[in-house]
């Protein structure tokens, strides 16, 4: 038994540590989440600080998702319409740019963006806070840190998010209609009878709810990495870089899972 | 009264609270001093609870500390002001509000005549009262641990500590602070607890003086009774301070 241990142990310890590790990360996150969501319902409200957080999250960054969709957009309308001009469908590029962008483009790409500006920035702001003990300082004031540095950023990102995809959606049907039009060709009429045709309004709410949930996810992530960061600058970077990184992979898992969801849902 | 009893906490494998035993009366200034790096401030952060201790119990006003949930936790925060050793000041907000932070989070004041009054009051008592609107990254850091002060007492609270509250202040606002620190016991009897290094100073305010070392009380008295201490670790302490009975030798 002994020996069978001496084998064993080295090659499962460093496993077994990685892997309980990785669950107690995980159970502090979600303790972490849970904390901001029963600190959400109590007094005081922090309205003001809410309001700061969606402008910071949501009306800075509508310039640069709105740069991104236009191009995705236009690119994804260059790209359909090569293929589909073998064929001769070239009026269905309309449908397919507008289609994929509701479904999955305009949330995960409105997500990946909103995580590189404004998620890190999060990251950041709260590692620093943590490391030069003003998060500490909050809390011999008797002020929940949650409460009042997580809770409006959390909310703050769920909220925007949705707004910045339908932005998204809108934008990069522009980019598609201007390349689709004006570069390959299309007639404006059919092209436009067969996005109407095609697009429904669940896909668009399909999407909008999908990307409240990355909201969430990236925030709660990126809020939480900077929150309990430690060891100085180099920590404080280290946080950042993982807030990010997390997020984006979140984002990217958290996709498929939604999108089986509520393929069931709205086509039962 | 802040009791500590049998207080241990390690990090990772160093020891730094080995069984702490203090008793810190109410309407008293207690200072402790201690080699660097031997714990007094993880000390003063447990005694209001920013860090759980490992072992022991902490008791203010006979109310066990560790006992608390998190929203009474928070009621009876507000009977403490702390200053931070670094001062820790909010970055991205000025002197004036930062300074004011307190009194408008807990919206003990709606007015903002009467708040900025009583920044200005308090950032005068610590003669700072130029650099209200300035950013904590435009000042020096014996400023911002002055900005910290005022910011731990706008509130008036019961129990102030403070960590290093003259370390690397010139000798006359050194003095100022020392002064001010035993007007607000004089007249609102606050039950203080001092970090310092500043063996002179801690004699001039304290009414009790402990002696942290090696992760433990080693002694504890009121000044005349801690100078004629005969361990070992505080004579070389105070030796090397060059006090003797009470008076400054060089
Ligand atoms: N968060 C922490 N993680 C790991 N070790 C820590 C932590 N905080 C403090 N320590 C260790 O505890 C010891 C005591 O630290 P503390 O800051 O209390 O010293 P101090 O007595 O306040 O010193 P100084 O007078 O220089 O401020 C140090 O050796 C430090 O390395
Ligand atoms: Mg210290």
């Amino acid at each position: 038994m002994e020996r069978l241990l001496r084998i064993v142990v080295p090659v499962t310890g460093p496993v077994s540590e990685w892997a309980s590790g990785y669950a107690a990360g995980l159970g502090s996150w979600c303790a972490f989440v849970g904390e901001a969501i029963a600190w959400t319902f109590r007094r005081p409200f922090r309205l003001q600080i809410i309001l700061q957080q969606m402008e910071f999250v949501g009306v800075k960054s509508t310039g640069i998702v709105a740069l991104t969709a236009f191009f995705t957009g236009a690119v994804f309308a260059l790209q359909a319409g090569n293929i589909y001009a073998l064929f001769n469908v070239e009026i269905m590029v309309g449908a397919t740019v507008a289609l994929s962008l509701a479904r999955e483009m305009a949330p995960v790409f409105a997500a990946l963006m909103v995580t590189a500006r404004a998620c890190s920035a999060m990251a950041a702001e709260l590692g620093t806070m943590r490391v030069t003990e003003q998060i500490d300082a909050l809390t011999t004031m008797a002020i929940d840190p949650i409460q009042y540095l997580v809770v409006p950023r959390l909310w703050a990102t769920t909220l925007m998010l949705p707004l910045l995809t339908m932005v998204f959606n809108v934008v990069g049907c522009i980019g598609g209609y201007v390349v689709g039009i004006y570069l390959l060709g299309i007639h404006d009429g059919p092209y436009l009878e067969r996005l109407y045709y095609y697009l429904d309004g669940d896909d668009i709410i399909g999407g909008l709810v999908k990307s409240a949930f990355f909201g969430f996810a990236i925030a709660a992530v990126s809020c939480y990495q900077g929150f309990w960061s430690q060891g100085g600058a180099a920590g404080v970077g280290r946080a950042t870089t993982r807030a990010v990184v997390i997020s984006a992979v979140t984002v990217l898992i958290l996709d498929y899972f939604l999108t089986t969801w509520i393929l069931e849902f709205f086509t039962s | 009264m802040i009791e500590l009893i049998d207080l241990h906490k390690s990090f990772g494998t160093q020891r730094v609270l080995r069984g702490v035993n203090l008793t810190i009366p109410d309407g008293k200034i207690t200072v402790i001093l201690g080699p660097s790096g031997t714990g007094k401030t993880v000390l003063l952060r447990h005694i209001i609870r920013l860090v759980l201790p490992d072992r022991g119990t902490i008791r203010v006003d006979g109310v066990e500390m560790g006992k608390l949930k998190s929203q009474e936790l928070n009621e009876f925060r507000k009977r403490f002001g702390m200053l931070f050793q670094q001062a820790a000041l909010f970055d991205s907000l000025t002197v004036e509000e930062n300074v004011a932070f307190p009194l408008v989070e807990h919206f003990k004041e709606r007015d903002p005549v009467r708040v900025a009054a009583t920044v200005r009051k308090k950032l005068e008592l610590v003669g700072l009262a130029e650099a209200i609107h300035k950013m904590p990254s435009e000042l020096s850091g014996g400023m911002r641990k002055r900005v910290g002060l005022a910011r731990a007492i706008v509130l008036e609270p019961k129990i102030i500590l403070y960590d290093e509250p003259t370390t690397g202040l010139d000798p006359i606002t050194a003095a100022a602070i020392d002064n001010l620190i035993l007007s607000m016991q004089k007249t609102f009897s606050v039950t203080s607890v001092i970090i310092s290094h500043d063996v002179v100073s801690a004699f001039r305010v304290a009414d009790q003086v402990a002696m942290l070392h090696d992760g433990c009380i080693v002694e504890c008295g009121a000044p005349k009774d801690f100078q004629r201490s005969d361990h070992p670790v505080v004579r070389e302490f105070l030796k090397a301070a060059h006090v003797v009975n009470g008076e400054v030798h060089r």
